[in-house]
Order: structure tokens, then sequence, then C-alpha cells
């Protein structure tokens, strides 16, 4: 059964929220960087 | 550079998308946890039910292509209302459990009925930019709450009566004398309203395409879409206003009052029903699939056409079915209740139970 909902729970879903708007605007202002990051990743392994 | 494109259209939904919504769901479970006891999780449900509407009605200035403004219009429509609504929801759902299941009390103040108040308001606004629609709307809500005040426990008596005069002496009325009255609470009104709504729909959406079937018809309806909804909503809130105070209003009278036919020859007891037909407009199946099929076809299968359309057709009858319910359980929903009991009871149609 799921926990009642409590303001602990809450903040770590919007936190979580926060990272993904924060890594939306990463992808949307350093696609290039992101792109040869994930490339050099990718060559490495 | 196809990867690059893709990454791009990945940040959109990231950041206008998921992100907003996550976040808004966490601010929904955060409210829903101030208190549970008095129905704080409501309060996410009304704000994502107003937060498209005042959208609709004041955020066409952020409407501008390649701009962060409708970004913004279409997260404050598409991601952070479901998301509050859901969220809402289901800590409503999972604090209902837990109360339950610890049996405790939930308080009843003026908070939920406010918050119905502030909802039905804000069903009006889309329509604030065209007055005389708005005026169209605020009419018919008054004069449907009028209808119904007045007609709706003639029409329970009538068929009650009628029922008994038709089976004489086989039939006989029983009450228990516990009259249950409703309360204003957002469960209520919904399941209430959806009655009037789905009737007004249903008509409303039989009448054309047997109308359409005869020849000569192409006169009587638009060809053209958006015309034709309009023409429907317009229709489906007359349904309303003057033919559901028989499954709205008078269902819930039969429901409400407790009164119980008692059949002596096949010796059963049963609820009182309206007319099977009616109950038939009202029935899910057919609320469901009639406007889409409508809408479908009237736009030609273009379907996001058709998905607007039917959200328009949906809104502006909802908003009419919604506020007069408030407004029948309001003012008239106790006094009706009590009108026809007595009445029944001093006519001698009515047994009471010791």
């Amino acid at each position: 059964m799921m926990s009642e909902p409590s303001i602990r729970t809450g903040l770590t879903i919007v936190s979580v929220g926060v990272a993904i708007i924060m890594l939306g605007i990463i992808f949307y202002y350093f696609p290039l960087k992101v792109w040869s990051s994930y490339q050099a990743c990718w060559n490495y392994l | 550079m196809e990867q690059l494109s893709s990454l791009l259209e990945l940040s959109m939904i990231l950041y206008s998308d998921l992100g907003p919504g996550v976040v808004s769901w966490g601010i929904g479970w955060i409210v829903s946890a101030l208190n549970h006891l008095r129905k704080f999780y409501l309060i996410p449900i009304s704000v994502g039910m107003i937060l498209p509407m005042l959208t609709i009605s004041f955020g066409s200035p952020l409407i501008d292509p390649d701009s962060w403004g409708s970004i913004s219009w279409h997260t404050l429509i598409f991601s952070i209302p479901p998301a509050l609504i859901s969220s809402g929801i289901a800590s409503g759902v999972i604090i209902n459990r837990h109360i339950k299941r610890d049996k405790l009390l939930k308080i009843h103040d003026g908070f939920e009925e406010y918050l119905l108040y502030i909802v039905a308001v804000g069903f009006f606004l889309p329509f604030i930019r065209e007055l005389l629609a708005l005026l169209r709307l605020v009419l018919s809500t008054i004069g449907c709450w009028i209808i119904w005040h007045f007609l709706s426990p003639k029409i329970a008596y009538y068929s009650l009566t009628k029922k008994i005069k038709n089976r004489k002496g086989r039939i006989e009325l029983i009450s228990s004398r516990r009259i249950s009255e409703e309360k204003l609470t957002f469960s209520n009104i919904f399941s209430r309203a959806y009655h009037p709504l789905a009737f007004g729909l249903d008509v409303s959406l039989t009448l054309p395409s047997i109308i359409e079937l005869a020849p000569m018809s192409e006169n009587i309806f638009a060809s053209e879409p958006l015309m034709k909804t309009a023409q429907i909503a317009i229709i489906s809130i007359l349904a309303v206003t003057v033919g559901s105070s028989y499954v709205g209003p008078v269902v819930w009278l039969f429901k409400d009052s407790n009164i119980r036919i008692k059949d002596s020859i096949k010796i059963i007891i049963e609820e009182p029903k309206i007319h099977s037909l009616a109950n038939q407009l009202v029935e899910v199946y057919t609320f469901l699939q009639a406007p889409i099929s409508f809408t479908v076809v009237a736009t030609g299968r273009d379907y996001t056409y058709a998905f607007a359309l039917l959200a328009m057709l949906m809104m502006t009858v909802l908003t009419v079915a919604f506020s007069t319910t408030i407004l029948y359980i309001k003012f008239s929903a106790k006094k009706n209740l009590y009108q026809l009991t007595d009445k029944l009871l001093k006519e001698g149609y009515l047994n009471t139970l010791p």
C-alpha cells in the first residue's frame, strides 16, 4: 500500500522535476557539447 | 545532424512538458499533505481545472510562434493542469483509504463548497471574451435551474402516482422516512452533473443523425464543422435545460427520498426508476461514443480538428450542467425532497414503516 502524501515526498518529486527541466535546458542550449561528450564517452567505452 | 535535432526535440519535451509536469505533481502532493482531514487534495484538482481556463481566456498574448510565450502557453494547458489534477486525485484516493482504515472523521466546513463555486465560475472564463456567448450560457444555467426547481417534484410525483393508479392495489409506496440530504461535495456534484450532461449530449447527437437521414435536410445544419458543432452545443444546452429534469433531479429525488415500491403480488421491493429509454440515453457507452463519432464524421476524419471540437462541445455543455447542478443541490434539492414526500404522505400514496 502506498504511503500517505507527505511534504518530504513532495519535495523529492519537485526536485526530480527541476532536475528534468535543467537537463532539458542543458540539452537545448548546449546540444553540440552534449552530443560531442556523448560521442566521446561512447568512443571511450 | 539528425541526432542533434532529435536531441533538441527531447530537450523541448524535458523542459516544457515532462519537467513542469513532474514539478506540478510534486507541488500537488505537498499541498495535499498539508491537511489530510480537510481534503486539501481538492486544491490541486481545482487549480488544475481553473488554470487552462485562465490561460485560454487571458493567455492569448502569449501565443507567438518561436518564442518562450507559446511554450509557456502550451505548458500551462497541457502539462501543469493534468499533473495537478492527477496528483490531487491520487493523493485523495490514498488519503481516503487511510482515513477509512483508521476510522478517522473528515472535517466538513465551507472550504470545499467555496472551491466548488470557484471551479463553477472558472468554467465560464473561456467565454468571457464573447459577451453574447457568456450571456447565453448564464441565462441557460439560470433557466435550467428554475425549470428543475419547479418541474422535478411534479414529474417525480406524477410518475410515482401513475404507477400506483395503473396497477391498482398491486403496488404501494413505502418509506422509512430516512431522507438523505445531499451535501455540496466535489464527488457528489461531478457524479450528479454527469446525468444532465450525458442526456443533453446524447439527445442532441441522436436527433441530428435522424434528421440528416431525411431528404432536404442539408439546409438544417451547417456543413462547416465548427458551425455544426456550435449548433449541436446549443441544442445540447436546450436538451439539458428542458429535458434533463427527468433524468437528473427526478432520479436524485427518488434516490434521496428512500422511497421503495412494494409489489404485493410479485412479493418484491424495488427502487423507483425512470423510463428505460431515458435511462439508455445516460449510459456511459452512448455518452462516450456519440460525441466522438459525431466530431470525427463532421470534420471529415481530421482527428486534431475533431479533438478540438469535441473539447469545445463538452466544455460548453459541462459548464451549464455543472453550474445548474450546484444551484439545484444548494437551493432546491432539500425543499423539493420534503415537498414530494409530504405531498405523497398527505394524499395517502406513501406508507411509512414503523
